[in-house]
């Protein structure tokens, strides 16, 4: 029963990224695209601990999963800190 | 305890779900970061418990709760650094029109 909940958690998750790729390719500003791809990175890391469930090896998951999560958050910070310099917000 | 994990699973992928249909159906950037920076957040949060629970105690569930941790202080930071840049930048936010409803 487990896995029958995991493989249906996947599969949200792959509907949630291709939902948020709709907000980043066409999103308004800038900004929306830095949302957006927050969001992805953030179900990146669920979506390989996910894997790892399923493929019960999670002690070789969870370290890619911690390295990602912080090599994504200080992109997305440093990326949120360059946009607040510039001004136009219609990119 | 399996029913506990897959109970704190569907609690989470509930509240990615609401983030997900908040982001497409609302109408400017800052009301899509309140549906983000909550709802996404708290499902990932409670997908991570579910998996620590199936885990049990050890050394890959106290890496799962270093992770739980962050995500906690960093994802409501990045929505945070986003929403005043955004203001900053002179972005509006949404107000309803005169005769819209």
């Amino acid at each position: 029963m487990y896995y029958v909940f995991l493989a249906l958690a996947v599969g949200l998750v792959i509907l949630s990224v291709i939902v948020f790729f709709g907000r980043v390719i066409p999103g308004p500003s800038v900004f929306d695209r830095l949302t957006g791809i927050l969001v992805i990175g953030t179900n990146a890391i669920i979506f390989l601990l996910l894997l790892g469930a399923m493929d019960e090896r999670l002690g070789m998951y969870v370290d890619m999963s911690m390295a990602y999560a912080a090599i994504g958050f200080i992109t997305l910070l440093v990326l949120g800190k360059y946009f607040e310099r510039k001004g136009d917000v219609d990119r | 305890m399996t029913y506990l994990a897959v109970f704190f699973l569907v609690a989470g992928f509930f509240f990615i779900l609401v983030g997900t249909v908040g982001v497409l159906r609302l109408p400017d950037f800052f009301t899509r970061m309140h549906a983000v920076g909550k709802c996404d957040t708290l499902g990932m949060l409670l997908c991570l418990i579910g998996l620590m629970i199936y885990e049990g105690a050890s050394l890959v569930s106290l890496k799962l709760l270093y992770i739980w941790v962050f995500l906690l202080m960093a994802n409501p930071t990045a929505t945070h650094v986003f929403c005043r840049a955004a203001l900053k930048c002179g972005l509006k936010p949404w107000t309803r029109m005169e005769g819209q409803g």
